[in-house]
């Protein structure tokens, strides 16, 4: 599939809920870490759901776009995007490695080329030696970290978070942002992370977005310049 | 995946799982009401209530209720100071359930056994106490879980709010304990007032003839009488469906935090005995069989074609049940939460509110341009079974089923998994031995099921209950003693086996 130069583009957005209109046109290149800030029920998460492809209530209009390819009536499995929750998601009845693989796996790559693939990623994050054990034993960091590796291993074409690190205590979640900034950097790709916390925001951002309020209509636009990604 | 594509499938799964529920509850239910109506070839609102306060037919639905009433009433009041005791033992409780795995013909026999050497044989005092002692131990189970799951902070927060005793079981435990309670007496009431096998084999015939008794005699026994069989169903359903209703309607369990508390104790080995002891009636086979029996190749040339037969109904029940349960619940999860998705849940679980014969014989009624009781039925037993089992194995699995992990299914397809993958590789594992579980329950269930057999069963059809039936009223007890250790172990064998895994 190609993407041309790959940027993750929001256009035309707009959702409606009781009381309130969102609406956004956002765009994320590559290699770009695009944060959006804002408080409870701004539609941080019906934005990400909708970038995901996952079924979101009250959407009026709306594209997402890859490049030049417009992926809104496409399903999340044919998106290509990895994605992590607030809470840490592993499916239980699979190992850490198996878990790690899941996106490989699904894709046709053979057992012994998922563990070679997948091994780096859970060495860089200090996972290896649970690799082989029930990833249900983990604790929640390593769980987080975990999700992580398994949404990026597998190369998508973009990377999307929705409040990753929230469920974690301060120490962890400083370790857990150093350890997104070093594989977000190992593969560069669109990054949409969501967060209401703006000190986390400047840390893990080169762009944020904040939302600006006029009545009932609520606006997502880009709020200072991006800084560089390195 | 859009909102009207969602919404599709929703309305398919939903319309595909009320297909069976209309055809084999809604229109059989249909067919006693009209049949209920008859006079002579007409129907009238006149006939129809003439026929339901008929003097012989009220004395009918009085026994059964009074024998129900006074069957919950006991249980509930052994059971609540049993359950009480038991609170703290979640062992104990577990084992109290075992008596329930027992099929009802197998538990009937050992009170045949047990009641041939006392006097009370054959009479009402043989019916109570068999449906008390078997009902005790589900009622204590419930109280035991209600309060057995009371958060001991609960408790020590009223204690240091100054709380004495009495007020603190009034205010802490008793909301809890009260739900369970009445849910354990409409239940034990449901059970009682739609027992059969137990009835016609320790009653002994009228005067001691429950509803159910009747309708059997109304349609298979004696003289053929549809419209005196309708109006027994239609009032075997009102005394069915109303405590069930009520339950439905004013069971509203007390939420509490999914900790289990703290026993600061280790569960007694007394409290497993005392559980265990509601089992010991039915070791009575173990003295009762003849071991020649067993051994003879009469005997087994006598079961084999019940057997076979049985095996292969109780596998077919087993399995329809549990897919037609695996409908409802696909049915119910496309739904959003809400009224229409609780309504269509209640409308699943009508059926466990019918007895079996009320069923049977509305099954007959709808479709007897294609069925013929005198002639035996496959099809039908196979569907009037799969019913009855279908609200209980569609009450236990549904809510594991709603525990899905929705984030879960997503990630799995955002890293390419199709829905379907997505619910095999994330939800499958769970559920598999829950599944399969159910199916070995309902199988095990179904060896000893004996009304719809009774029902739709010929000379060239017998099953194993039926076989064990017509052996006790044949005074062959050696006989029917072995065929109920047999099914016995089968239902052993199933419920255990299920439970083992790899």
């Amino acid at each position: 599939m190609q993407h041309d130069d790959g940027t993750l583009k929001l256009e035309t957005f707009r959702v409606r809920f009781p009381n309130l209109t969102i609406e956004a046109d956002l765009g994320v290149e590559r290699g770009e870490r695009l944060v959006l800030s804002g408080p409870s029920g701004s539609g941080k998460t019906t934005m990400f759901r909708f970038l995901a492809g996952l079924p979101v209530d009250g959407v009026e209009s709306g594209r997402v776009l890859l490049g030049t390819q417009d992926l809104t009536e496409w399903s999340p499995e044919h998106r290509g995007f990895g994605i992590l929750f607030q809470e840490a998601v592993v499916f239980p009845a699979l190992s850490v490695l198996e878990n790690a693989a899941f996106g490989l796996k699904v894709r046709g790559v053979g057992p012994e080329e998922c563990r070679q693939q997948v091994m780096p990623w859970l060495e860089r994050c200090g996972l290896a030696r649970h690799a082989h054990g029930s990833a249900t034993t983990l604790s929640g960091g390593e769980k987080q970290r975990l999700s992580l590796v398994r949404a990026l291993c597998w190369k998508p074409h973009a990377l999307l978070l929705d409040e990753p690190f929230s469920a974690l205590d301060p120490a962890l979640r400083t370790e857990m942002g150093q350890w997104l900034l070093e594989l977000h950097a190992a593969h560069p790709v669109p990054l949409v992370l969501v967060t209401h916390d703006l000190h986390e925001a400047e840390r893990l951002g080169t762009r944020i977005v904040m939302m600006e309020n006029h009545g009932d209509l609520h606006r997502w636009k880009t709020w200072g310049p991006a800084k560089s990604a390195d | 995946m859009s909102a009207p594509r969602r919404s599709f499938i929703s309305t398919a799964l939903v319309i595909a799982a009320f297909l069976p529920w209309f055809a084999v509850f809604f229109v059989p239910a249909l067919s006693l009401l009209r049949t209920g109506q008859l006079t002579g070839t007409d129907w009238t609102l006149s006939g129809f209530f003439a026929g339901l306060v008929d003097p012989l037919l009220l004395a009918k639905v009085q026994f059964t209720a009074g024998q129900a009433m006074l069957s919950a009433l006991i249980s509930c009041l052994v059971g609540l100071p049993l359950g009480i005791y038991l609170r703290h033992s979640p062992r104990a409780t577990d084992w109290l359930k075992i008596p329930f795995g027992v099929p009802t013909l197998v538990a009937s026999a050992a009170w045949v056994s047990i009641l041939s050497r006392t006097s009370m044989i054959y009479s009402f005092e043989a019916v109570l106490m068999s449906h008390v002692v078997l009902n005790i131990p589900w009622v204590a189970s419930l109280v035991a879980e209600a309060a057995g799951g009371v958060p001991v902070g609960w408790d020590e927060l009223a204690r240091s709010l100054g709380a004495r005793s009495f007020t603190r079981w009034r205010t802490v435990y008793f909301p809890v304990i009260a739900p369970a309670l009445f849910s354990g007496f409409s239940q034990v009431f449901i059970l009682c007032s739609m027992s059969f096998t137990l009835v016609t084999l320790l009653g002994g015939g009228p005067p001691v003839e429950t509803l159910e008794a009747a309708i059997f005699a109304s349609v298979r026994t004696g003289t053929l009488d549809l419209v005196t069989g309708a109006n027994l169903s239609l009032w075997q359903l009102v005394l069915s469906l109303l405590p069930w209703l009520a339950l439905r309607m004013f069971w509203k369990p007390i939420a509490i935090p999914a900790v289990r508390p703290a026993s600061g104790a280790a569960e007694p080995r007394w409290h497993r005995v005392l559980a265990l002891a509601w089992v010991a009636p039915y070791a009575v086979f173990f003295k009762d069989v003849e071991p020649t029996v067993l051994v003879s190749s009469k005997f087994w040339s006598e079961i084999r074609d019940p057997l076979l037969l049985s095996l292969g109904l109780a596998i077919s029940v087993g399995v329809l049940a549990v897919l037609w349960s695996s409908l409802a619940i696909a049915a119910l999860s496309s739904m959003r939460e809400g009224r229409r998705q609780k309504v269509v849940e209640v409308l699943f679980l009508l059926p466990s509110g019918v007895s079996t014969l009320t069923l049977s014989l509305g099954f007959w009624l709808a479709y007897s341009a294609w069925i013929d009781p005198f002639e035996g039925s496959i099809a039908a037993l196979i569907f009037v079974q799969a019913l009855i089992f279908f609200p209980l194995v569609f009450r236990w699995l549904w809510p594991l089923a709603r525990l899905r992990s929705q984030a879960a299914l997503d990630v799995a397809r955002s890293l390419g998994a199709s829905p379907l993958r997505a619910w095999l590789e994330v939800e499958w594992p769970r559920l598999r031995q829950p599944f399969i579980h159910a199916v070995a329950l309902v199988s095990a269930a179904s060896t000893g099921e004996l009304a719809a057999v009774s029902f739709f069963s010929s000379e060239r059809m017998v099953t194993l209950p039926l076989l064990v039936s017509r052996w006790l009223a044949q005074y062959r007890f050696e006989y029917a003693h072995g065929v109920a250790a047999i099914l016995l172990v089968i239902s052993g064998v199933l419920t255990l086996g299920s439970r083992w895994e790899r």
